[in-house]
């Protein structure tokens, strides 16, 4: 049996079969070149183009049990017969006509002849198989020693073989504008600029990139493209899409690319910043990336639907980010292309997937959890301070409770703090009297709440949809110590969670505040701000009977802790689980309603009576009376009193407390307020356990989970297997750095080339699967990739080396033959081009004109726009509010980003909406693009400021030429040449002139804009200056890189 | 792509077109696919949806439902809504009551359509519309099924269903843009995002572009005030100098295609607004249409504007209308919406047939989703709420290629599920197509079938995939074709 050969093979120039291209001297060279036919070159994307739908990884989708996408197996069914192509059942196929034809007619799918020649060829000198080149290690290839940058040696190898001819080096100006453009997102000064072009000394090009490198302004460039993979955005992004306050993050990136975070600790801390053994704010703040997916706050939505749309989003963009892979595919099948199962996206979902979330968000205040909250030492002190004082009362309060029961011990009966106690009797209308002592707060019922016969005379007949309110008579909060006491009849119409009474806020999309609930019988109480994850909770170990007067009392001490709950049934406490523990900042303080919540399932069916509201935590003795129906004057010995309840309840009892109690309520008031002031995140906060992890069929969140579909934490079985026992996202963090990892250095390398040279040596930045692009130039990927891992993944290191290597020194002017053989620049014989970001545009703008605020981070600000865009199709949304002063001018990665209303000045030029991860930014021209530069607020006032500026140069009055050259100069880094300078000249003097004669049009033009004018330069000059200024900022000079 | 577009030229373009064959070298090898998507005879040059965002309530307006007004107020059997899930906003109400339609059904054209008199105008077009009760969505909640709709995908990031048709096309006139996006003024009720007319992974310049009421009808289309035509002119024939010396030296010939964009951004400056002034319409226009239609952004004025770029040739004209979203006192409520949408939606029909225009224009009324047969909340004698309902609901298409006067498909005596032909409950499967029920992503593939475009054909290659508007389903429901 024939044997597969790794290698590659040289072959005649078989290729030009089906070439039929005009033939000229560059094609004939080409033509001459002896061709290799690679398996991964040449053959691949013919298969995964043609067949691997049905033959390939997607075990569901397999046809005739065919895989050609691994070719080991299919040599001995014949399918390949290496060295004879027509005896190769792959051939027979491809080449038949009717029911035999592959691929079959039904699927559109054609293989042209010259494909067909191709697979005949490479059959023919053995058939080679090379494994996918992006799955096999890293090689550490051992640059040739030449001298020079080791870049250079391979781009210089590759042009060689392809007879391009290399460009001549860029003129030390363009290369400065460019080398700051790439690594600043800024124009060069004119002086650095003069000071460049004077220094002739051989390190000035190695201290320019060092200086730019050092620069803030590095740090906030290199963020962009991350900021786009990361899906970053200042709002939720869907629906009525509430501004979420995750701009931390945003500077965290930026700090981590101006500190030189080592780049595997970048990647580790976005996975797992939490759970490293030395995990700090700061770390943890870099996992706010697996969080910044959309959410909903859409009345109706299921909230586990939408968790686990997080969850796939998250599964999505960490590959994308961090593999190049597009695992999106197999959420719901087979990747189609590349060997990863379904099981291995849940396989990786069940390492983000175990968070305490909740689908959902309610609120534009209320982060939704896990979350990290990131004080400023002035609130952690000011937090401790409110902290010690709650304890100091507390301790206070205990310490006088002690000395009760051993001091006065006079007794006055009955039970302090009853603020309510609807009987439910003697209902007039809509309303039910208040018998408490001192208390008139009536309840109300809706006439659809019917009363019936109750526990002791009436009751209410609860129908789960209308709710009885108590109105004020008691309050919810974190901080407040209640009671509620009342007679239940449950009719458990079903095991459905219900709602029996609460003091809350919100929609069926989140509440805050406290609620007790039934769910078949067991009793939860909850206090919570956003639940689940910033909650107290406890649960009932028994239930309650079904169709049977029941009594219950919960209290709740206001100490924020689960254990200040406690719940009795029929006057005996109940065994709690506690369900949470832990809460932070305010829950809002509510009045009680029972029986009904909006959108929620209320206590249907339910029947309640005598319900009592104390503004304290009875003790259980007095709920035990309670629930005896013992009269309130009781007890009338402390013999009546268990011992435990004695000194708590003299406590209650004596008045003179009672200031201190408000006191400590105030204290722990305090705490909330203080917390509440405290900038929160979205985080990942790793849940105790593990969350059981389904594949679910089609992707859908509601699919069948059944044992079979349980996953555990794995890495797909094509990739270094990941080696730890029970690994958690941290062991995940690991593995994706790990050496054996081919992906992560080869995608980041490619990455940062990406942003000097415009396109990735794998132009497929996202994608380095089977369909994706091949690299380029292998080698070099490789090597970049290698030594960027054994030099401590050091980006700037990395940046600098391609920056002062040659091949991006290079003019991009391009010649005749260079656009013949290589129209995209891939071989990079010539320097690279391209137009500015959107980013870049705006800055460059801004910063030419002098316009540009160089503050750095903070929460966004907001640009001009053309009116309220966010509201004008969307009246759920916050407004847009302008900014005022200088933050009109600050760089563009700090305006705000509305995801579903993203700025359209800089969607129109190709920025990414950042719904979803983006890895590239496509880069067109559309009029859109001219009507922004020419005619936004924006960019008319930087042209008018940029004029006034030029106009306020000193030593150059009089002397237009030598204004319009300086103009032009710092706007595109260059002397204007003479045509260019005739022609700006030119339109100077119309403009001049025309505005001469257009006072009142003059005053308009030269005071668009906030910024304040320069009132000493007449307004017709500074009008038609800005004319000028505006024909130089949208030239391509300006707009872009050369 | 057929037909030049200028709004189009880009390096691929310009490679492939002015150094074809040389140019064609690089092309091949670096795997772009070939511009053109293949075409067929195509019966529709242009579309113009009239989305009814909100989801309509399809019991109230196409699909009569006797039963319901029978059995108003009582308990809607279980055995109806089976396993379907509910939304969370009435999911969890204690009871479902079912809620008759608050309005009378009549008969309508020669086709004797059933139709609410609610739409007495949309009814007097009756013989020149095809009407589809059996349409039936996957989401359920709006911002998924609007996205759904009109991506076909519920994820956010993919084309709008404007953008594969200009990718796939281009577009037919060289002052306008190919795809205009119109929305109602001032209407509030369920937000529209950038996303529903956004270009996906497609380039940029496949974006709708929004046309708004007022003195700036594209963002950005004026001069700066004080700055004359004039100016702008001479602004533009000094850029054209710079631009042809940088063109000299880098003979990179984006800089000419920039230039270019340019020239066409100057005449969209006339072009627009005049395209957009209804000024020099005649008053029978606004007989036709109503008087609404002389305040711009109206729903009514749209369907002019709408008329209008169809005449310039825009390719593809989407229509926004907010408003439909009755969760409670649905009656009031759809007859105010109703007011605003019956006449003009009409109108644009018969303008466009007199004009010749219906021939090749594809027009579509509809929204996301239908409604519920049973009240959301409170329901009396003669007030209800519906939630949302994605199960099944109405959708009507008019013009090119379409039956005329025809209904298609039936759902249950609930308005609840959909009925195969034989009149049995069955539970769609968009894996399976049911001839007589028409999934959002069959719709899609008609609607390009109309546009000369097979859906699995226009495809384009991201991440690894091609990505088709109809995802990997998607029938032409031939039934609905004439």
């Amino acid at each position: 049996m024939p044997h597969l050969k790794l290698a590659t093979v040289v072959l005649p120039c078989l290729l030009a079969a089906g070439l039929t291209l005009a033939s000229t001297a560059a094609d004939v060279k080409v033509q001459k070149t002896p061709t290799v036919i690679g398996f991964n070159k040449d053959i691949r994307p013919i298969l995964a183009d043609n067949c691997i739908t049905c033959h390939g990884p997607d075990s569901a989708a397999r046809q005739a049990n065919l895989r050609l996408d691994r070719l080991d197996g299919l040599v001995a069914k014949r399918i390949l017969v290496p060295g004879h192509p027509g005896a190769s059942k792959l051939m027979q196929r491809i080449n038949a006509h009717g029911v035999l034809q592959m691929p079959p007619a039904s699927s559109q799918r054609v293989i042209s002849r010259e494909q067909k020649a191709k697979l005949a060829d490479w059959i023919r000198v053995g058939a080679n198989y090379e494994p996918h080149w992006a799955y096999q290690p890293i090689q550490n290839p051992k640059p040739p020693k030449v001298a020079g940058n080791p870049i250079d040696v391979y781009i210089n190898s590759e042009i060689a073989k392809r007879k391009l001819v290399k460009s001549v080096s860029a003129s030390r100006g363009e290369w400065l504008r460019r080398v700051t453009l790439d690594l600043t997102g800024l124009p060069p000064s004119d002086a650095e600029v003069n000071a460049f072009v004077a220094d002739t000394s051989p390190k000035a090009k190695a201290s320019v990139v060092d200086r730019l490198l050092a620069s803030p302004a590095f740090g906030e460039h290199t963020a962009v493209a991350w900021l786009d993979i990361a899906r970053y955005g200042d709002s939720y992004g869907y629906q009525s899409d509430q501004l979420s306050p995750t701009w931390p993050f945003r500077d965290w990136v930026v700090r981590a690319f101006n500190a030189n975070m080592p780049y595997d600790q970048f990647i580790i801390n976005q996975i797992a910043g939490d759970l490293r053994p030395d995990a700090t704010v700061e770390t943890k703040l870099g996992t706010t990336f697996q969080r910044l997916h959309r959410m909903t706050n859409e009345g109706g939505s299921v909230a586990e639907e939408w968790r686990m749309e997080g969850v796939a989003d998250r599964v999505r963009t960490t590959t994308t980010a961090f593999l190049g892979l597009t695992f999106e595919c197999a959420r719901c099948h087979d990747h189609k292309f590349d060997p990863i199962k379904q099981r291995d996206f849940y396989a990786l979902a069940s390492f983000v997937n175990n968070v305490d979330e909740y689908g959902l968000y309610n609120q534009s205040d209320i982060v939704p959890t896990p979350s990290l909250l990131i004080p400023t030492l002035e609130q952690e002190r000011a937090i401790d301070r409110a902290q010690k004082r709650v304890s100091a009362l507390e301790g206070l309060l205990s310490e006088r409770q002690i000395a009760q029961q051993a001091g006065n011990r006079t007794l006055t009966p009955g039970r302090p703090g009853l603020t309510a106690r609807y009987r439910l009797d003697n209902r007039n209308g809509t309303s039910l009297p208040n018998s408490a002592p001192g208390f008139t707060e009536a309840a109300t019922a809706p006439l659809g709440l019917a009363t019936t016969k109750g526990f002791k005379g009436d009751a209410l007949q609860l129908n789960g949809d209308n709710a009885l309110s108590l109105g004020g008579s008691g309050r919810i909060a974190r901080h407040v110590p209640h009671t509620v006491g009342m007679w239940l009849f449950d009719e458990r119409v079903d095991d459905e969670q219900m709602v029996v009474f609460h003091g809350s806020a919100g929609t069926d999309v989140g509440f805050h505040g406290g609620d007790v609930t039934i769910k078949a019988g067991r009793v939860t109480a909850r206090m919570y701000r956003h639940w689940p994850g910033n909650a107290i909770a406890v649960e009932t170990k028994q239930r309650i009977r079904a169709k049977e007067w029941t009594h219950l009392t919960v209290t709740y001490d206001g100490s924020s802790k689960a254990a200040g709950y406690r719940i009795y049934i029929n006057g005996v406490p109940q065994e709690t689980n506690i369900v949470r523990d832990h809460i932070w900042k305010g829950t809002g303080t509510h009045p009680i309603n029972v029986g009904e919540r909006f959108r929620e399932r209320g206590f249907r069916g339910g029947k309640v009576d005598e319900i009592e509201i104390y503004s304290r935590a009875l003790t259980a003795s007095e709920v035990s009376w309670m629930s005896r129906g013992i009269a309130a004057e009781t007890p009338r010995t402390l013999d009546e009193i268990a011992p435990k309840d004695v000194a708590a309840y003299l406590a209650a009892q004596d008045v003179s407390l009672d200031a201190m109690r408000k006191e400590l309520q105030d204290a722990r008031f305090a705490v909330a307020a203080a917390e509440d002031s405290v900038r929160e995140v979205l985080a990942m906060e790793e849940m105790p356990g593990v969350r059981p992890t389904y594949v679910l069929a089609r992707g859908a969140y509601d699919a069948p989970k059944t044992a079979d579909q349980l996953v555990g934490r794995t890495v797909p079985a094509f990739l270094p297997p990941l080696r730890a026992s029970k690994p958690n996202r941290f062991d995940l963090a690991k593995w994706m750095v790990s050496k054996e990892n081919p992906l992560a250095a080869r995608v980041a390398v490619n990455r940062f080339w990406m942003q000097l040279f415009g396109r990735g040596i794998v132009e497929t930045a996202e994608d380095f699967g089977v369909q994706g692009s091949r690299p380029t130039h292998p080698e070099l990927l490789d090597w970049l990739a290698s030594d960027f891992r054994d030099h401590n993944w050091d980006v700037k290191r990395l940046l600098k080396m391609i920056a002062l290597s040659d091949a991006y020194g290079r003019t991009s002017n391009v010649s005749k033959l260079q656009r013949q053989l290589d129209p995209d620049n891939k071989f990079f014989a010539r320097g690279p081009s391209g137009r500015l970001s959107a980013e870049q545009i705006r800055d460059v703008a801004l910063s030419v004109a002098g316009l540009l605020d160089r503050k750095m981070g903070g929460p966004p600000v907001s640009p001009y726009q053309p009116g309220d865009l966010w509201r004008e199709t969307n009246s759920m949304s916050p407004a847009y509010r302008e900014s005022v002063g200088t933050d009109l001018y600050r760089r563009s990665i700090y305006s705000v980003w509305k995801r579903t209303s993203p700025m359209v000045n800089m969607i129109a030029f190709d920025a990414a909406t950042r719904e979803v991860c983006t890895a590239r930014r496509p880069s067109t021209s559309t009029p859109l693009q001219a009507f922004v530069l020419m005619n936004d607020v924006q960019f008319a006032e930087a042209a008018r400021v940029f004029a006034e500026n030029v106009l306020s140069v000193s030593g150059l009055e009089g002397d237009n030429r030598n204004r319009l050259n300086q103009m032009f100069k710092t706007a595109t880094g260059r002397q204007a040449d003479a045509i260019e300078l005739k022609a700006l000249n030119n339109l100077l003097d119309d403009q001049l002139k025309y505005f001469a004669g257009k006072p009142d049009d003059a005053k308009l033009v030269a005071s668009v804009g906030k910024h304040p004018i320069k009132a000493n330069i007449g307004r017709d000059i500074v009008a038609a200056w800005t004319m000028v200024a505006q024909a130089v900022l949208n030239s391509d000079a300006c707009v872009w890189k050369r | 792509m057929t037909e030049f577009d200028p709004l189009q030229m880009t390096r691929r373009h310009f490679l492939g077109s002015a150094s074809l064959g040389l140019g064609a070298l690089g092309l091949a090898e670096s795997g772009v696919q070939a511009a053109g998507i293949p075409r067929k005879a195509a019966k529709a040059k242009r579309v113009i949806y009239l989305f009814q965002s909100g989801g309509p309530a399809h019991i109230d307006l196409y699909d009569e439902k006797p039963l319901l007004r029978k059995e108003h107020g009582n308990q809607l059997p279980s055995s109806v809504i089976g396993r379907q899930r509910l939304t969370a906003m009435s999911g969890n109400q204690a009871s479902l009551p079912m809620a008759g339609s608050a309005f009378d059904f009549a008969d309508y054209g020669k086709s004797k359509m059933r139709m609410s008199s609610l739409l007495p105008n949309i009814g007097g077009v009756a013989d020149d519309i095809c009407l589809v009760r059996s349409m039936w969505t996957e989401a359920i909640n709006h911002d998924p099924a609007m996205t759904f709709f009109q991506t076909g995908s519920q994820i956010a990031g993919r084309p709008s269903m404007g953008a594969w048709v200009g990718y796939g096309l281009g577009s037919m006139n060289k002052d306008l843009p190919g795809f205009v996006v119109l929305v109602t003024k001032g209407q509030g009720d369920q937000p529209l995002y950038a996303r529903l007319w956004g270009s996906g992974f497609l380039d940029s310049r496949y974006q709708g572009v929004p046309f708004r009421a007022g003195k700036d009808p594209v963002l950005y289309l004026k001069n700066p005030e004080g700055v004359s035509a004039t100016s702008r002119r001479n602004v533009l024939d000094t850029l054209g100098v710079l631009q042809r010396q940088q063109s000299k030296v880098s003979s990179d010939p984006e800089v000419d295609a920039r230039l270019a964009q340019y020239e066409l951004a100057f005449r969209m400056q006339t072009s627009v607004p005049e395209v957009t002034d209804l000024s020099s319409e005649p008053a029978e226009t606004f007989e036709l249409y109503g008087e609404d239609a002389r305040t711009p952004g109206t729903f009514a004025a749209n369907c002019v504007l709408a008329r209008r770029l169809a005449e310039k040739g825009v390719r593809f004209i989407q229509l926004y209308h907010q408003g439909w979203d009755h969760h409670g006192d649905l009656p009031g409520n759809a007859r105010y919406q109703a007011k605003l949408t019956d006449k003009a939606s009409a109108a644009l029909i018969i303008d466009l047939k007199r004009r010749g225009l219906l021939d090749d224009t594809l027009v579509i009324w509809g929204g996301e989703f239908g409604r519920t047969a049973y009240s959301q909340g409170a329901i009396s004698k003669d007030n209800y709420g519906r939630d949302h309902h994605p199960r099944c609901f109405s959708l009507w298409m008019a013009g090119a290629g379409m039956k005329r006067g025809f209904s298609y498909g039936r759902t249950d005596d609930y308005g609840y599920n959909l009925l195969d032909k034989n009149g049995n409950t069955i539970t769609p499967s968009k894996d399976k197509f049911v001839p007589g029920v028409v999934h959002v992503h069959d719709l899609q593939a008609t609607i390009l079938d109309q546009l000369g475009i097979d859906h699995h054909q226009l495809t384009y290659r991201n991440q690894g995939r091609d990505y088709r508007l109809t995802d990997v389903h998607g029938h032409v429901v031939t039934d609905l074709l004439s």
